[in-house]
Parts: structure tokens; C-alpha cells; sequence
């Protein structure tokens, strides 16, 4: 039976009694570099020319799956008597459970997914022995461990995330098993049901906490500042927060410091949202607000990271 | 698994909350009513589809008014149960 495909998301039925792998389940596709086939507890990316890679390994009835095209498509599911490694065992998915934290999916409507790491400066510092958790509140929303990609030879966190809400204001901590040690993480990101961010070449980043500058206090009312989707090709919202009606100035410098744009927005108190469709090259880009000696993104006036590639 | 005139029985059990589930059989009768009555607590159920979805409120109600297995359902359980589907593989 064939199933037709549009190019966006598309909610598929799984047709066989019997798990197949993904990359011999949707064998007969002609996926796109960055579409996205997402479970109920993980998802895989498909990166040329290595396959469809993340921690959802198995597709298994009767559970259903949704699949991100970037082009139309017909899925065929193989018969048992033509896969190349003969039967697959049967086993459940192996992506449900993390060391350290455990959500459970079943109490959630939506959901989104990233591709993301642990960074050091530029350098992705993600270990086998770590674990990234996002948090709503004190509540657990997702967790992934270190999923280790052998044709880079890197670890990256292939993390989903639930909620019943948009708009949900996530936060992240990082587990090291070896330390026992739980560190919070500078980031933070607005729940949108579908959403997707970074792959394994490119991961979303998270950095650890700085302590902040001057006396080293938390200020009584952080500035945050939020881009998403990122990274993005054309266009991107960008949310800010404010305590006043006021002007807020938004400066864009490459990796080398220089400046690449300024532009100022008026802004009134609580979170303001504007889209930014930049005329820039598609590289690494910080993007940094001040607001009357206020910068975004970090306790401390550290700018906010924030790349700019094709889809 | 059992197998009679061609017809295929198969759970698809449903844990509390939602579910994502598929069915890989092909029902004899795809109206949503008859392909769902072997649930045992339907009451406060829905069943949500790509677009539209349906409630339990004695019949099943909404816009998904049939049941297809070439696409996937999100299911919200209001208590644990299983879907007893009979049909063609």
C-alpha cells in the first residue's frame, strides 16, 4: 500500500506487523537533508549521505509517526521477505528513558524537537556522560543523554520536549554522570508545538551559566532576549522582555566583533515580539539588546548567539 | 494474533494520557463508531487526527468520522484500554 506524502508534516500510519529500522522503513523515500521523522518518544534527521540518525531507531506497530518532507513523496513499507538483513528483531524503541530524568510523553498534546549540544566558546564540549533536561518552571518537559554520532566522531543531544501549551518559557540544566553534578544553562526557549532547531552538523548550543559581572547579583528584573527559529534562513522572531515603555537598541556583530547592523525598537513593558528578516551572509552572528545599560540574553550582559544558515 | 476468514484480531493497548498509535489493519467497517466500540472506558476520550478530531460523548463526535490506517492518530485516554481491532492486514 502506498502511502502519498506532502512536503511539510505528515501524520503516517505504520503498516507492518513487524519493526523495521528507519532507514529501511522509509527506504522508499527521497528525503531532503534536515527532514524529520518524530515518535511519540524521539525522532532521527536525515543527513546525507550518512541516513536518517538520531534516537529513534525503530519504527514499531502500533505506534504512528510523523514525518517532515521538504518535497512530496509516496512511502511504500518494505515486505519482511526483502529487507537485506533479513528479520528484524522484534523490540520496542529504544529512546524511551534517560538516566538521570524521565518525563513522561503521555501527559503531553505537543511537542518539538532539537538537535543541540553542550558548547564551550565555540566548541562543542558534549560528553558521553552528560544529559540535558528542559524545564518549565520546576517541571520536567524533556531529557535526552549524549547520543554519540560516529561519522563525526561527536556526542550531540537529540532532545524532544512536551508540553499543552505554547509559549511556555523553557529553561535547561545538564547532568554529568560522572560528577553527579547538575549545572544550569544560560538558554532559554519559547515552547512551539512542531518546532524544530539545529542538526548534527550545526547543533542549537548551550553554555553554562556565567557568574554575572559587577557585584555578582542577580538583577531585580532580567532583560531576556529569545530568537527562534535558530538558526533560520530568511526571517526569525526575536522576544525581549521590558519593565518600562522604552527604546531598545539591538546591535549585530560577526564572530570577529564587527559590527553589522544596528536598529532600534520601541517597545512597551512585558514581552515584545517583532519579526527580523536581516540582509546578511548566512555565518554565525551575535546578536546583543541594550536597554539603558541592560543587555539581553545573560544575567551577566553577555550577548546572545545566534546563527544565520540556510534551511 | 488470530486468524479467522481472513480477518486479523490485534490489540493496540492505550496507556493513560496521549498516545500516538496507527492501526495496520484495514477495517471492515471504517466509521468510527463501530471501529472503536471495543473500548471498555470511552467516556472523556478523543481522538485527534492531522486535522480535526473527535470526542466520546455516547457516539464518538466530531470531524474525524472514519478510521484510516495510512495515517497516524493521537489518542487521549482518559483511563487505561485497549482498541480490539478486527480486519485485513
Amino acid at each position: 500500500m502506498n502511502i502519498p506524502l506532502s512536503n511539510g508534516w505528515n501524520w503516517i500510519g505504520y503498516l507492518p506487523n513487524y519493526p523495521l529500522s528507519v532507514n529501511d522503513a522509509l527506504a522508499s523515500l527521497s528525503p531532503a537533508g534536515g527532514d524529520i521523522i518524530k515518535g511519540q518518544y524521539g525522532f532521527a534527521q536525515f543527513i546525507p549521505p550518512y541516513g536518517w540518525i538520531g534516537n529513534l531507531n525503530y519504527l514499531v506497530p502500533p505506534q504512528g509517526y510523523q514525518l517532515k518532507l521538504t518535497g512530496a513523496g509516496t512511502l511504500t513499507y518494505p515486505p519482511k521477505n526483502l529487507l537485506g538483513g533479513g528479520e528484524v528483531a522484534a523490540r520496542g524503541e529504544t529512546e524511551t528513558g534517560t538516566a538521570y530524568w524521565n518525563v513522561n510523553p503521555t501527559q503531553f498534546e505537543n511537542s518539538m524537537t532539537l538537535v543541540g549540544m553542550y558548547a564551550n566558546g565555540e566548541q562543542n564540549a558534549t560528553a558521553a556522560v552528560h544529559e540535558i533536561g528542559a524545564f518549565s518552571g520546576a517541571e520536567l518537559r524533556g531529557a535526552a543523554k549524549a547520543l554519540y554520532i560516529e561519522p563525526l566522531d561527536r556526542y550531540v543531544f537529540f532532545l524532544t520536549v512536551f508540553s499543552n501549551s505554547s509559549g511556555e518559557q523553557l529553561h535547561f540544566k545538564l547532568h554529568n554522570s560522572e560528577t553527579g553534578q547538575v549545572s544550569d544553562l544560560k538558554e532559554t526557549l519559547f515552547f512551539a508545538p512542531q518546532q524544530h532547531q539545529g542538526n548534527i552538523e550545526s547543533p542549537v548550543p548551550f553554555t553554562a551559566q556565567t557568574t554575572g559581572v559587577g557585584n555578582g547579583s542577580k538583577p531585580a528584573n532580567p532583560f531576556l532576549l529569545d530568537v527562534q527559529p535558530n538558526p533560520f534562513a530568511d526571517a526569525t522572531l526575536i522576544r525581549f522582555n521590558l519593565v518600562r515603555d522604552q527604546e531598545v537598541q539591538f546591535t549585530v556583530t560577526d564572530l570577529q566583533g564587527r559590527e553589522m547592523q544596528r536598529f532600534r525598537k520601541y517597545a512597551r513593558p512585558g514581552w515584545n515580539v517583532f519579526e527580523w528578516q536581516p540582509d546578511l551572509e548566512c555565518r554565525v552572528y551575535f546578536l546583543e539588546a541594550a536597554n539603558h545599560g541592560r543587555r539581553g540574553g545573560a544575567e551577566g550582559g553577555e550577548g546572545v548567539g545566534t546563527r544565520l544558515r540556510p534551511p | 494474533m488470530l486468524s479467522t476468514n481472513s480477518l486479523v484480531l490485534r490489540d493496540i493497548p492505550l496507556n493513560l494520557g496521549w498516545n500516538w498509535i496507527s492501526f495496520n489493519l484495514q477495517f471492515p467497517d471504517p466509521a468510527i463508531n463501530p471501529a472503536l466500540a471495543s473500548l471498555k472506558h470511552p467516556a472523556n476520550d478523543l481522538i485527534k487526527a492531522q486535522s480535526g478530531f473527535s470526542a466520546y460523548g455516547g457516539p464518538w463526535i466530531g470531524t474525524v468520522s472514519t478510521l484510516e490506517n495510512t495515517t497516524m492518530y493521537q489518542f487521549r485516554a482518559d483511563q487505561p484500554d485497549t482498541i480490539k481491532m478486527t480486519g485485513r492486514p
